[in-house]
């Protein structure tokens, strides 16, 4: 019974039209993937190097247990964002003569299938021969590996539980956040240190190996609440029910008041706040203006010019480069509501261009912090600024006329759905776009010249916005019927 | 109000519409009926400018709906649910919707006022999102949705279906009043017999894209279009 619900479940994988239809662009993800996981491999294989570097003075294997309990609460808190919930595909064979029991163990094993459960052993499996091996006996090794894989799977069980018993996801998340926050900060002020504690236990698993035990125990307890909620609550209407959002608040009143314009803006605010696909991006937005502390503090980076473009692109531009190239077919699913509505296209783009805008001018005004590394960065980042807005938003909306895959916002961002070849380019066209101001000056100038260049493109692109809205507008026009069609076909 | 002058649509080399020349008068109720894929939400996709023809161009009023917008202000419509903004609650769609308009007196309130009764109390105030409401329902607020700005062209694909029977009576009854109370444009298609020629008072009748018949309703239209489908089972 297990086995043929499982096959039936690979199917529904393989026979995906995601899957068969965008091979090209499945074959840059594949190729996107193998980079990753060669870089994590990568990671592994030199983490002993990589500690020794980090702490000198202090043992690898101690520093590493120390850093596992953080990691765990990390990869919980990624799991919350951005792990699925197989929960509603159940729904087909509720009505078949299957045992509940069997079904619901079908979908706690079915939902271990997941990148979350198996990427980590790229790292944990080559940390295990250039770490733990050197300091520890086989069997100790073999406890510390299997404890760490006996974790994540408690950490994906978790993860489900609370998934389907809170629908108020942001709350959690937030407050997992606040106590890695409150951790870290105890950490820092040496009030309790949660990285003792963390390498203490996993010293005590390796020295007592029997005691791998007790993260299995977790892993079976963790599976057994799952079992007994799962059982009590997978019925049509319940289980329909967890996918329910909450009660509905409407928050963004206050646009309605400026016209037309402030309805489309207020539509789009809703969108995103409303819809997971989006939202995971306002997530990304505001994650990646912390990119910058990554890089601003080492000097053989930041007077790296193209790096600090990079930088302030992802600081400043998350929003404008990852959401305007599918500016219209976010809205796929009621786009002919708004082509037969008597909505202006004009006042419709110019809406688009609004909400870019105060989305990046927040990211601006926070990215000024970072003027604690160096006046220039202010100064740099604000010609990026003037350039995102007045060439990169426009160069995104013109290419997004291009798009015409319909798109569903209740998937995640990693979701395949709705994915084209050409949004993989948009970042390098967006990339090319600076560089095509900023080479040519570089190359002739200097690098202040070349930043200066890129503003004053920048800033005349603002200052005729309207016209060139305008123009956006009559390539809008053109490819409208195409942009239909296109969100139509499922 | 509404022309169609050598409109014609081809998909993959197949004819799907050809309507040489098909006058629609201000105020009337034009009923289209035919089989699946006889080429009616085609034809009403064209009439919008969803998509565009292969010759020919549609006029609404006095202007082609490919070179400009203006049928949009007095035009309501709906086709399918892809004209619902699903992550909305039905109040703020229609919200929306009244906002966009600019002419609306009373706002949102005075606008959705006259359809509580065709509501029957499961739509508004109920704190759910288009999405969570019923099909019928969602069919409801989208009908609604392109009545209650008081357009004067009113475009509906299949509006019975999904529909319990006493909402069908109601939509029925509201359409006619409707068109009693001032002089309404209204494109309806259908296949249930019944409903359309109850409705409408002019009836096209459709087929591989090729207007068959078009005729005034009379006592004897539901007979004759009866025997034209039951023709189609003998050949």
């Amino acid at each position: 019974m297990l086995r043929s619900l499982l096959s039936q479940n690979w199917k529904r994988i393989k026979r995906s039209p995601d899957l068969q239809r965008n091979i090209g662009s499945n074959a840059i993800l594949g190729l996107m993937l193998l980079v990753f996981f060669l870089n994590i491999l990568t990671v592994g294989l030199m983490l002993d190097r990589i500690l020794k570097s980090a702490a000198p003075d202090r043992d690898p294997m101690t520093v590493l247990n120390g850093l596992l309990l953080y990691y765990f609460l990390t990869d919980l808190l990624m799991r919350f964002f951005f792990q699925k919930v197989h929960t509603l595909s159940a729904k087909p064979y509720l009505i078949l003569p299957v045992k509940r029991a069997a079904l619901v163990h079908t979908l706690l094993v079915k939902s271990l299938l997941s990148w979350f459960n198996f990427a980590p052993l790229l790292l944990i499996v080559p940390a295990l021969f250039s770490v733990v091996s050197k300091e520890a006996s086989g069997v100790a090794a073999a406890a510390w590996f299997l404890s760490l894989f006996a974790l994540t799977l408690t950490n994906s069980y978790i993860n489900n539980y609370l998934r389907h018993r809170l629908t108020t996801n942001p709350i959690v998340a937030s407050g997992i956040m606040l106590v890695l926050a409150g951790l870290l900060a105890f950490e820092k002020y040496n009030v309790v240190s949660f990285a003792m504690a963390s390498s203490a236990l996993f010293q005590l698993v390796m020295d007592v190996p029997i005691l791998v035990l007790v993260p299995i125990l977790l892993l079976a307890l963790a599976y057994r609440m799952n079992f007994a909620f799962l059982s009590h609550h997978l019925y049509l209407d319940e289980v329909t029910k967890l996918r329910r959002s909450r009660s509905v608040r409407d928050v963004f009143a206050f646009a309605l008041r400026f016209g037309v314009l402030g309805r489309l803006i207020g539509l789009e605010a809703k969108l995103l706040v409303r819809n997971k696909r989006p939202r995971t991006i306002l997530f990304f937005t505001v994650a990646m203006l912390f990119y910058g502390f990554f890089v601003y503090p080492t000097p053989s980076f930041a007077n790296i010019d193209l790096m600090l473009i990079l930088v302030g692109m992802i600081v400043l531009g998350m929003f404008v480069y990852s959401y305007a190239v599918f500016a219209f077919s976010w809205e796929s699913s009621y786009f002919d509501a708004i082509m037969t509505r008597n909505i202006d296209i004009r006042t419709y783009l110019r809406a688009k261009y609004l909400l870019m805008g105060i989305m990046t001018t927040a990211a601006y005004l926070l990215s000024l912090c970072y003027g604690v590394y160096g006046m220039r960065i202010v100064l740099v980042n604000t010609t990026l600024f003037l350039y995102t807005m007045g060439v990169g938003a426009f160069v995104m909306l013109y290419l997004a006329t291009f798009n015409r895959a319909k798109l569903d916002v209740g998937t995640t961002i990693f979701s395949q759905q709705g994915r084209t070849g050409f949004h993989y380019a948009a970042f390098f066209v967006a990339i090319a776009v600076h560089l095509a101001v900023f080479v040519p000056v570089r190359l002739a100038f200097s690098s202040d010249a070349a930043f200066v260049a890129l503003g004053a493109v920048g800033l005349t692109g603002l200052l005729l916005h309207r016209r060139l809205i305008d123009l956006l507008g009559r390539q809008f026009q053109k490819r409208k019927h195409v942009m239909v069609a296109g969100f139509r076909s499922t | 109000m509404i022309q169609a002058k050598n409109l014609t649509k081809i998909y993959s080399g197949v004819t799907v519409l050809n309507i040489p020349d098909l006058r629609i008068n201000r105020g009337e109720r034009f009923g289209l009926v035919g089989n699946n894929g006889a080429g009616k939400t085609t034809f009403f996709s064209l009439v919008l400018d969803l998509i565009r023809p292969n010759s020919g161009e549609v006029i609404s009023g006095d202007r082609s709906v490919f070179q400009s917008d203006h049928w949009k202000s007095y035009t309501g419509s709906y086709l399918d649910e892809s004209f619902l903004i699903e992550f909305l609650t039905p109040e703020e769609y229609f919200d929306f919707i009244v906002g966009l308009d600019g002419k609306q007196e009373g706002g949102v309130r005075k606008a959705v006022e006259p359809y509580e009764d065709f509501f029957n109390g499961e739509v508004l105030g109920k704190k759910k999102l288009v999405r969570e409401l019923s099909r019928g329902n969602q069919k409801k607020v989208g009908l609604v949705a392109a009545l209650m700005t008081n357009p004067d062209v009113i475009v509906l694909d299949e509006p019975f279906p999904h529909l319990d029977p006493t909402s069908v009576i109601r939509l029925k009854k509201m359409l006619k009043d409707l068109a009693a109370r001032r002089e309404v444009t209204m494109l309806i298609s259908s296949h249930d017999l019944n409903h359309v020629t109850d409705v409408c008072d002019r009836i096209a009748l459709l087929e591989k894209g090729v207007i068959l018949r078009d005729i005034k309703t009379t006592s004897g239209t539901m007979r004759e279009l009866e025997s034209y489908f039951a023709a189609q089972l003998e050949q």
